[in-house]
């Protein structure tokens, strides 16, 4: 062992910069240490050999840390081996742990056992996988010594974790100490782990405190460390045992609770005995065995009222109100039977059924009465609780400092318990008390570790040592408890202990889970009030949302219902089709009559064009071509309309003329254009319906009219362009049918334009009649329904017509009247005004739409 | 081998600073309960005295540090359970401990038998070295006196014990009683290895007990 501790010193000094060669060397410490200091010698370089990287079977692959440094195939097949090894082991060793008769009764109401009992399972398991790992390995190592046993293997994790609390901790001390630390523990660690096979706990325990010696030593001699002072060494030496203990702690069976000890059968007759003595609580506390507890009384009391479904905080009050009595009482040596009513009454006014446990309880009340109730302060059973919490915690903290921690945060909620200046009279029944009413799991277990692997100066002195000296104390005397260290008749103390746990067990358990239960459903009734209130907020909010919906879809419908008032149409316009056709056929003849220059291929286009356009178009084209005026022909249709129906909308055309007016002259002067005008005033008017534009565009696209009146023909083609842009806008605001159709009319308007030069493309029949229908129909009923009132006229016409029209006999008839009319037509001057209005009202959009299919014609003009 | 745990000292013996070194020393309170253990404590070190025990500070470990000439004397005191059955694990309390006060009443004959008990306890299983004051408490209720002085100092005297009568209600002789042991406890440079080592070597003669304790 010595010559051991030598080798342990040398490395330490002389392996600060390759530890990691250290690690693979410690190994062989024991078996054979003339080859390790060989190897010292020979070795220290920091390079990894490559054969560090290959599997350690020797094949020559690679092999990877998470299958214990073999390769893939050699780790499955180690699997393999083990998993035989261990069911050969499991079949034929007895185990005597389970063999041995569960004497206690199980409490099926104390969570805590079960809990402990699974956890004992899991780590029996574990540590039987665990030690026939360690056989295997040995074995391996016997056999090719130049084999790694897995144990070996420490994680990058705890060198991270290390550097990184060290960097945060310890930032002050220079970096050779954090690299001394790092080597420290894994020479810790690996010097354990080999240890661990073949040592007993407590030649490992020295060997561990020998570790935590050097250490300090190290600390005392090192240059490094020299001006530091001795909190932050202490603290170093916490945080290194940290470290190695954490990583340690997480190995089955090596440090906590080993193979080797009774640790684990000693946790578990803990664990029952301490349920076996869960009677104690209120025997205990009724007789002497601490002033303090009093406060510990408190969550019987609670169990009790608690069964009555009382609330516990006027559980509290209520109790804290018997407390004074109760102080009173002992001043004056206290007459139980005065205090029973008390009781009686308490449990009277619960209106429980719990009364015969307080019966049963009295004689307890008595004794209860005879120690110190003063002490007491009765809103004082929190701490208790999370003193509990505080010690079943301890089970989970993996470092002995952690538990260590644990024990002294327990402690001190304890002391709270105890109320005023807890001298340790009361400090140690009250833990007692808590330990027993806590049942922590794997107790033993968690304390030999810590007594065993926590530095020995911590365990000795200092806060964390006293509390964990108490726990100790606590644990002894739960051991060792007897009748007579609780003054009791010998005979009670037996019966006691004969009677099931449960018995003595189910208030406490009872009062325990209900507690535990009471502030969980306080919480929960706090969370549920808030998401009350959030449901309340939520369904005013969905109210609104209904309502708006309501609205708008009141809105919405009304809308739809008056755009379907508008524009009932569609239908209309196919059915149209066959007598445009009749009308064209009519119409060819006028066309050729045309007396304007025309090229001839624009004469074609407008052939085509006639042969899709409406019937409206084609009379137009043909006023143009006439050279009739234009105007006249557009007051044509109106007049005619309204003729038929009722005169009213002719006056407010005129009104609207009036309006509008804008200097007609250049219409006038050139009727081609003109006609091309009056086409934008209608296509306008299209748009109008769209899209409920504001007047204000108005007048700019009346200039916009005017110029392209005075343009020649060939400026039409970027007319045209702006045109389906503006088109595009409007189209947007209209959610009507017709915006889509006069959409489609655009394009294959420009299409015209584009390929009006080409003759095959006005052959698409379908197209360019129903895009020519559309914008001519459409434009009026929209025009109506929106915004301009003088419009609206219009829209009663086109409404009227529409409703009236159904038949697109109808429609000819119309047409067949502006033929007669347009070569008859007697305005001259209200109809040059309508053209200037139209033409002055006539939108670049509108333009856009109706040129389109005139513009072949204006450029074959 | 000298108990005392000198590392501090050690720790600040090559760094040549302060002439003074500190010591931390562990003590023990042991009596029977309502003794006055706690009170005595809360004096010492908190200059309290509450005769209904009204405070809230917990008593049963505090540390004190007192100046000596040349060192720093830091005292954590342990307080031990007074009450009869819980006798048998004081050792668990006394164990590693360099000094040791046994408080009696002195209007209670009773608790100075019981003082006793703990002297002869103490002698036989604590450490050898560790120094025992013996504090005859409750001074001030000097008129209900059951316990006399010479009887006390008598004992005292022929234990090798530290005697004083005390009062933490008046604080009579209460910071003496701690000096007293401050200045008789070794202060001397035992090697810092050796008194760990020392600790550690009582630790494993408790061992046995403790586990004897834990079966």
């Amino acid at each position: 062992m010595q010559i051991i501790q030598l080798f342990l010193e040398k490395k330490t000094l002389i392996n600060i910069f390759c530890f990691g060669k250290l690690i693979i060397l410690l190994k062989f410490i024991c078996c054979d240490a003339i080859i390790e200091t060989a190897r010292v010698l020979e070795m220290p370089s920091l390079r990894i050999d490559q054969s560090d990287l290959k599997c350690k079977n020797g094949c020559d692959y690679f092999g990877n840390p998470q299958w214990q440094g073999y390769c893939s195939k050699c780790h499955r097949e180690q699997l393999l081996r083990q998993r035989r090894a261990e069911k050969a082991s499991s079949a034929t060793l007895p185990k005597p742990e389970q063999k041995k008769p569960e004497r206690a009764i199980k409490l099926a109401s104390q969570s805590f056992s079960k809990f402990e009992e699974k956890r004992l399972r899991q780590s029996e398991t574990l540590k039987k996988a665990f030690s026939v790992f360690k056989k295997s390995s040995t074995d391996d190592q016997e056999h090719t010594p130049e084999r790694k046993p897995p144990e070996f293997k420490i994680p990058g994790v705890i060198n991270e974790g290390m550097k990184r609390e060290f960097r945060v901790r310890f930032s002050t001390l220079p970096q050779p100490v954090d690299r001394d630390a790092r080597v420290f523990v894994h020479n810790f660690i690996t010097d354990v782990i080999k240890c661990a096979n073949d040592m007993t706990v407590d030649e490992l325990s020295e060997r561990v405190q020998r570790h935590y010696q050097h250490f300090i030593n190290y600390m005392d001699t090192s240059p490094h460390l020299t001006n530091v002072e001795s909190e932050t060494k202490e603290l170093l030496i916490d945080f290194v045992e940290k470290h190695a203990m954490t990583y340690l702690h997480g190995l089955p069976g090596v440090v906590f609770s080993p193979s080797g000890t009774e640790d684990e059968r000693l946790d578990r007759a803990m664990s029952e005995r301490i349920q076996q003595l869960s009677w104690v609580g209120k025997r205990h506390l009724e007789c002497k065995l601490d002033r303090a507890n009093i406060a510990s009384c408190q969550p019987l009391y609670k169990a009790i009222s608690g069964e009555c479904q009382c609330d516990m905080s006027e559980r509290i009050q209520q109790l804290s109100w018997v407390g004074k009595r109760h102080l009173e009482c002992k001043l004056d040596r206290a007459n139980i039977a005065s205090c029973q009513p008390l009781y009686k009454a308490i449990s009277g006014e619960c209106q429980c059924d719990m009364s015969e446990r307080i019966q049963q309880l009295s004689w307890v009340g008595k004794r209860h009465l005879e120690c110190k109730l003063d002490r007491a302060n009765i809103a004082s059973c929190q701490p208790l609780y999370k003193a509990i919490s505080e010690l079943l915690a301890m089970d989970g903290a993996p470092s002995p400092g952690g538990k260590l921690t644990r024990v002294r945060r327990a402690c001190r909620h304890v002391l709270a318990l105890c109320g005023a200046p807890a001298s340790a009279d009361d400090l140690l029944p009250a833990l007692i008390f808590t330990v027993l009413k806590a049942n922590p799991p794997r107790l033993v277990s968690n304390i030999n570790f810590v007594t065993r692997f926590c530095n020995a100066q911590r365990l000795m002195t200092g806060e964390g040592g006293y509390y964990f000296t108490n726990l100790c104390c606590a644990v002894s005397f739960i051991e060792n408890l007897t009748a007579e260290s609780l003054n009791m008749d010998k005979r009670e103390f037996d019966c006691y202990m004969a009677m099931p746990a449960s018995i003595g067990g189910s208030t406490w358990a009872a009062a325990l889970s209900l507690c535990g239960a009471v502030r969980e459903a306080e919480e929960q009734t706090q969370q549920a009030r808030k998401l009350m209130v959030e449901v309340k907020n939520l369904r005013v909010k969905a109210r609104q949302l209904s309502f708006n919906a309501e609205t708008f879809e009141k809105e919405i419908a009304k809308k739809v219902q008056d755009v379907l008032a508008k524009a009932p149409l569609k239908v209309q316009r196919r059915r149209i089709l066959p007598s445009f056709r009749a009308v064209r056929e009519a119409g060819l003849p006028i066309i050729k009559v045309e007396p304007e220059p025309t090229i001839p291929n624009l004469k074609d286009a407008l052939q085509v064009n006639l042969e899709t356009k409406d019937a409206n178009l084609v009379s137009q084209i043909l006023d143009t071509q006439t050279n009739t005026v234009p105007q006249t022909q557009i007051l044509d249709l109106p007049q005619t309309e309204i003729t038929e129906q009722t005169k009213v909308p002719e006056v407010k055309i005129s009104e609207i003329d009036r309006k509008n007016v804008v200097p007609p002259s250049k219409p006038l002067e050139e009727p081609l254009i003109v006609a091309i005008g009056l086409n934008d005033d209608k296509s306008f008017h299209k748009v109008e319906k769209k899209s409920p534009k504001s007047p204000q565009k108005l007048p700019w696209e009346l200039k916009h009219s005017g110029s392209y009146e005075v343009l020649s023909p060939l400026c039409f083609a970027p007319f045209d362009t702006r045109s389906i842009d503006e088109l595009i806008t409007p189209d947007d605001l209209a959610p009507g049918l017709s915006n889509i159709n006069y959409d489609i009319d655009l394009s294959d308007f420009s299409g015209d334009n584009s390929l009006a030069d080409d003759p095959p493309k006005p052959k698409d029949p379908f197209s360019p009649d129903g895009i020519k229908k559309d914008p001519i129909f459409d434009p009026f009923s929209p025009q109506t329904s929106q915004n301009l009132t003088q419009l609206e006229k219009f829209d009663e016409f086109s409404l009227v017509n529409t409703r009236t029209n159904d038949t697109l006999e109808a429609f000819e008839v119309i047409h067949r009247k502006f033929e007669a009319l347009g070569q008859s037509d007697p305005f001259g001057s209200d109809q040059k005004e309508e053209k200037s209005i139209l033409d002055d009202s006539g939108s670049p959009t509108s333009a856009s739409l109706l040129p389109s299919p005139l513009l072949p014609q204006t450029s074959k003009q | 081998m000298d108990m005392a745990t000198n590392r501090n000292a050690a720790a600040q013996r090559p760094n040549g600073a302060p002439q003074t070194k500190v010591c931390q020393f562990k003590l023990v309170l042991l009596g029977e309960s309502a003794v006055g253990k706690s009170s005595l404590v809360l004096r010492f070190v908190k200059g309290q005295f509450h005769e209904y025990q009204e405070s809230t500070i917990g008593a049963a470990f505090l540390t004190q540090t007192l100046c000596l000439d040349d060192t720093t004397v830091k005292f954590e005191i342990w307080d031990t359970a007074g009450q009869e059955r819980y006798h048998s694990l004081a050792p668990m309390y006394y164990r590693g401990a360099q000094a040791a006060i046994v408080v009696y009443d002195i209007t209670n004959q009773d608790t100075f038998g019981r003082a006793k008990n703990w002297v002869k306890e103490l002698q036989r299983q604590a450490s050898p070295s560790i120094v025992i004051a013996l504090a005859g408490n409750k001074s001030d209720l000097a008129a209900k006196r059951m316990v006399e002085f010479e009887e006390a100092q008598a004992y005292a005297d022929e234990n090798g014990l530290l005697f004083m009568e005390t009062s933490a209600k008046t604080a009579m002789n209460v910071n003496d009683i701690f000096l007293a042991i401050a200045n008789k406890l070794p202060k001397s440079e035992s090697a810092g290895g050796g008194a760990a080592g020392g600790a550690r070597r009582l630790n494993d003669a408790d061992a046995p007990r403790s586990s004897s304790c834990c079966k």
